[in-house]
C-alpha cells in the first residue's frame, strides 16, 4: 500500500508468455487470451510469436473489440517469419518456419519505431497513476509526472540507465518521487518534442520512453525512413538479413554473459524457440544448471567418465567424446573420428538425473559406466527380451 | 476441403491459362488502393470505383468492379477488381478529429465503420484469386501490417503482385520495397498520374493469367 501523499508509481505490466503456455492453447483460444490481456493494458512478450494467419485473426478479433474510449487496437512488433527466404525443403513440403519472438501490446501504450530482421525497437508509453497488481510481475520503467509533450527518438540524448539523470528529459526536475531503477540492461534514449503526442486515452499520460538493448545506438529516424538499402542495409534488405541471421552483426555488441552462461538470444535461437521439441544446442541455459554441469562427468576414453569443463564435449580419439575448453568444440585432428552428428550437445551426453549410475570406480577414481557388450555396445537384456524373460519366469 | 478444391482449381486454371479472375486490391490505409482501382477502371471501363480522400479509411466497405478486360501483349484477361478497405491493427478516432478536422461524432462513426471494413476486407481474402498489394513507396516497407498481409497471402498461396505506389513523389523509394520483398514482383507506379500503368497492365496479364 502506498502512503498517503506519496506519488504513485507508474508503469506497464509486461508478461512474458512461454511457448509451452501458448502451444497448450488452440489458435482461437490463443488469440482470445492475447486480446483479453491487451485489453487489460498489459504488454505481452510471446516466446513463440504468431503466424501470419494468427496475426490476421488477431486483427479481426481486435477490430470487433475496439472501443474508442478504452481500446483502440494492438501493436505487434516482432521478428517476422516472412523475412526468411524458405529453403527448398520448406518449399517442397510447404513447412513454414515457426514464428519467432513477438511483443504484443495495446496500441496506445506500445509503438514500433524500428523493425528489421535483427532488432525491433519499441516505445513504451507509461501509464499515469498506475498501480500494479500485487500478484502480477511487472516491469516499471520510469515514474511519470504530468507530461504533455510527445517523445521522439533521437541520437542527441542517449546513455545507459545508470548514466541517465533520474528525471527524464522533458521533465521539470522537481520530481522527487522514488524513481524505480530501470533494468540494468536497458538504456533510455530520446527527447521530447511538441506536437508529436498520441491523443491521450482517459487516465493515461504522454510519457514515452524508448527501451533498447544495451550499447545499441538509437537510430536516426530520418535516415531510417529515407535511406536507400545501401545506406541502411539492416533495415530493408531481407536477403541480406536472412544471410546475416546466423551471424552477429559487428556493430551490435552483445552484453558479456556471466561465466558458464550460454547466451545466444539471436534470431536463430528465437526461431528454435517454437520449433517443436526443445533443442538444447543453442538455447539459453540457466546459470545454475550450467554450474552443476561444469563438474559433471562426461564419457572419456574406453567408456570411462571424466570430468567435463563447461559441460561441453569434443571429439576425441576412437570416436569418443572428451571435454573441451571454454565451451568450444575442437576440430577433429587427423586420425580422429567425429562424433555422431546431431547429438553432440552436453545435455544429450550427460547421464540423466534419475538414471541408475554405476558406482564402481575406475582406475582414475571416477566411476565407470555400465558394462557394455563388447560386440555391439548394447547392454544385455533390454526392452522386449527383458519383458519376455519376466513373463517366462512368471 | 474447400481450400484443396480452390488450390486444385487454381492449378487447373494455371495450366490452361485463366481468362477471368477476381483480384483484390489490398494494402494499408492511405496507400492509394482506391486511386489505383479508379485508374484501372477508368482506363478500361471509363467508370470510377470509389471516392478518394486524404483522410484515412475513406473506403470502409469493399467495392467490386466487374468485367474489366485488360489487353496487353496480345493477351486478354478479364478481371473483377475488388477495392478493399485499408488493413491496420488500430483505429483511433482522435486522428480523424485532430489531424483531419472531422468533428467528434464524425470521427467516431468513421472509426466504427472502418473496423467493420477491415473485417470485411479480411473475409474477402477467401473469395479472391489474386491480390494487388498496394504499398506506399514513400513509407517504410517493414511495417508489421505489410508483413502480416503478405505472410497471409503466402500462406493462402494466393498470387500477389506488389504495387509500389506514389512514385511521383520525390521522397518515394521503390527500390526499398524491391529490396524488402525480393521474393515478389514489385511494379512501381503512380496511380494518381498514371505513370508506368502500362507496365502494370502487362505484368498483371502475364502474372495472373
Amino acid at each position: 500500500m502506498e502512503e498517503e501523499g506519496e506519488p504513485q508509481q507508474t508503469g506497464i505490466q509486461i508478461n512474458l508468455v512461454s511457448r509451452e503456455m501458448l502451444m497448450d492453447m488452440d489458435p482461437a483460444g490463443r488469440i482470445r487470451f492475447i486480446v483479453d490481456e491487451i485489453k487489460k493494458g498489459k504488454v505481452l512478450v510471446l516466446e513463440r510469436g504468431l503466424t501470419a494467419e494468427e496475426e490476421m485473426e488477431l486483427i479481426k478479433m481486435t477490430m470487433s473489440e475496439i472501443d474508442q474510449d478504452s481500446f483502440i487496437g494492438v501493436e505487434t512488433p516482432g521478428f517476422s517469419v516472412d523475412l526468411q527466404r524458405p529453403t527448398l525443403f520448406q518449399r517442397i513440403t510447404r513447412r513454414v518456419p515457426p514464428p519467432r519472438m513477438m511483443v504484443v501490446g495495446p496500441a496506445h501504450l506500445l509503438r514500433t519505431i524500428r523493425k528489421d530482421g535483427k532488432m525491433v525497437s519499441t516505445w513504451l508509453v507509461t501509464k499515469d497513476k498506475f498501480t500494479p497488481a500485487a500478484d502480477a510481475g511487472e516491469s516499471i520503467i520510469k515514474d511519470t509526472e504530468e507530461l504533455d509533450e510527445g517523445f521522439v527518438p533521437s541520437a542527441d540524448v542517449e546513455g545507459s540507465a545508470e548514466s541517465q539523470p533520474k528525471e527524464g528529459p522533458g521533465t521539470d526536475g522537481e520530481d522527487e518521487a522514488p524513481v524505480p531503477v530501470a533494468p540494468p540492461s536497458a538504456s533510455i534514449t530520446g527527447q521530447y518534442q511538441k506536437g508529436n503526442q498520441h491523443p491521450p486515452p482517459p487516465s493515461y499520460s504522454e510519457d514515452t520512453r524508448t527501451v533498447e538493448s544495451p550499447d545499441m545506438e538509437s537510430p536516426d529516424m530520418e535516415t531510417l525512413n529515407t535511406a536507400s538499402p545501401e545506406e541502411n542495409p539492416g533495415s530493408v534488405d531481407s536477403s541480406r538479413t536472412n544471410a546475416a541471421d546466423n551471424n552477429k552483426p559487428d556493430n551490435l555488441p552483445l552484453p558479456k554473459p556471466p561465466k558458464g552462461f550460454t547466451m545466444e538470444w539471436n534470431d536463430e535461437t528465437s526461431r528454435n524457440a517454437g520449433n517443436g521439441p526443445r533443442q538444447t544446442g543453442n538455447r539459453s541455459t540457466p546459470t545454475s544448471q550450467v554450474s552443476d554441469r561444469e563438474n559433471a562427468l562426461v564419457p572419456g576414453k574406453n567408456g570411462t567418465l571424466v570430468p567435463g569443463k563447461n559441460g561441453t564435449l569434443v571429439p576425441g580419439k576412437n570416436g569418443t567424446l572428451v571435454p573441451g575448453k571454454n565451451g568450444k568444440r575442437m576440430p577433429a585432428t587427423e586420425g580422429e573420428q567425429n562424433p555422431p552428428s546431431g547429438n553432440t550437445s552436453a545435455d544429450s551426453k550427460l547421464p540423466p538425473p534419475g538414471a541408475p549410475s554405476n558406482p564402481v570406480e575406475g582406475d582414475n577414481g571416477f566411476p565407470t559406466p555400465p558394462a557394455l557388450d563388447p560386440e555391439n555396445k548394447v547392454p544385455k537384456e533390454k526392452g522386449f527380451f527383458k519383458r519376455f524373460r519376466k513373463k517366462e519366469e512368471v | 476441403m474447400v481450400g484443396l478444391f480452390s488450390r486444385f482449381s487454381r492449378w487447373f486454371q494455371t495450366i490452361f491459362k485463366r481468362k477471368h479472375l477476381k483480384v483484390g486490391i489490398y494494402g494499408p490505409p492511405n496507400a492509394g488502393k482506391t486511386t489505383l482501382a479508379n485508374r484501372i477502371s477508368m482506363d478500361w471501363l471509363g467508370e470510377e470505383v470509389g471516392s478518394v480522400s486524404e483522410v484515412p479509411h475513406e473506403t470502409r466497405e469493399a467495392l467490386e468492379k466487374r468485367e474489366i478486360v485488360i489487353e496487353a501483349d496480345g493477351a486478354r484477361v478479364t478481371f473483377d477488381i475488388v477495392d478493399t478497405p485499408g488493413v491496420t491493427t488500430k483505429i483511433d478516432y482522435h486522428e480523424f478529429v485532430e489531424e483531419y478536422g472531422l468533428n467528434d461524432e464524425e470521427g467516431r462513426e468513421r472509426a466504427r465503420e472502418a473496423t467493420q471494413g477491415i473485417i470485411d476486407a479480411i473475409k474477402w481474402l477467401d473469395k479472391v484469386e489474386g491480390v494487388l498489394l498496394v504499398l506506399d513507396s514513400t513509407q517504410d516497407p517493414f511495417t508489421q501490417v505489410n508483413l502480416t498481409i503478405l505472410g497471409n497471402l503466402e500462406a493462402r498461396d494466393l498470387p500477389v503482385l506488389i504495387v509500389a505506389n506514389k512514385i511521383d513523389r520525390q521522397e518515394s523509394s521503390p527500390a526499398s520495397l524491391r529490396a524488402a520483398f525480393q521474393k515478389h514482383t514489385v511494379v512501381p507506379v503512380s496511380a494518381l498520374t498514371g505513370f508506368n500503368m502500362e507496365n502494370l497492365y502487362r505484368t498483371m496479364v502475364k502474372y495472373f493469367r
